[in-house]
């Protein structure tokens, strides 16, 4: 068991591959994560949440136009 | 008020580049933890996501200490206030597997890497496979302290 006292069932179940995980990373793009790396955790959260009203204006918009 | 961050917001926090819109907390279920996240909230009005408009829904101590997971909308945004996590465990079991971060003047606990990626693993959704892989090449740039 990973973290003692963990309750909930099947909580010793890790069912995703490294084989899996490992053919999904060539697909990532770390340059933006290495972008991300430079920044404070509070300002990698304030991007979130400008990303996040982006986003949302784009929904609205989207749905603006029918 | 005792929490932890967990999931998407957990993940942009350690430098996921994901986009995520719902934020995921462990809260603890003392009492008195209870009293204080049912009145963090009472202004942002709370409401069960999916659920039709108009339930006698009310996210109060009563209703908290007879529920376990919340998934909430509020005026704020997606809020998941979990008193446990599949792979995790509860507030208790987590504590001593975060990192303490200074968010908006505020001190905040949130999950560490390793055991973020161990709860995204355990938690076997689909979903989550680009985040795991995310996530684990990440773990792989950083110094170990770090994480």
């Amino acid at each position: 068991m990973y973290l003692e006292g963990a309750v909930t069932p099947g909580s010793e179940d890790v069912c995703v591959s490294d084989e899996v995980i490992e053919l999904y990373m060539k697909d990532v793009d770390f340059t933006l994560v290495e972008e991300n790396l430079k920044l404070t955790p509070e300002q990698r959260l304030i991007n979130l949440m400008n990303l996040q009203r982006f986003a949302e204006e784009l929904r609205r918009a989207g749905q603006a136009l029918g | 008020m005792k929490f932890i961050i967990i999931g998407g917001a957990a993940a942009t926090a350690h430098g996921s580049a994901r986009l995520t819109v719902d934020l995921d907390v462990v809260y603890e279920r003392s009492a008195e933890n209870i009293a204080a996240l049912a009145s963090a909230l009472e202004h942002s009005e709370p409401y069960m996501r999916g659920a039709p408009p108009g339930l006698p829904f009310r996210f109060d101590p009563p209703t908290i200490q007879r529920g376990l997971n919340f998934t909430l909308t509020t005026i704020y945004g997606a809020l998941d206030t979990l008193g446990e996590v599949t792979g995790g465990g509860n507030y208790h079991d987590l504590i001593d597997h975060c990192v303490e971060l200074n968010l908006f003047g505020c001190k905040c606990y949130c999950l560490d890497l390793p055991t973020l990626i161990h709860v995204k693993r355990a938690a076997g959704r689909p979903k989550d496979i680009e985040a795991i892989a995310e996530l684990e090449g990440l773990q792989r740039r950083l110094p170990k302290a770090s994480q």
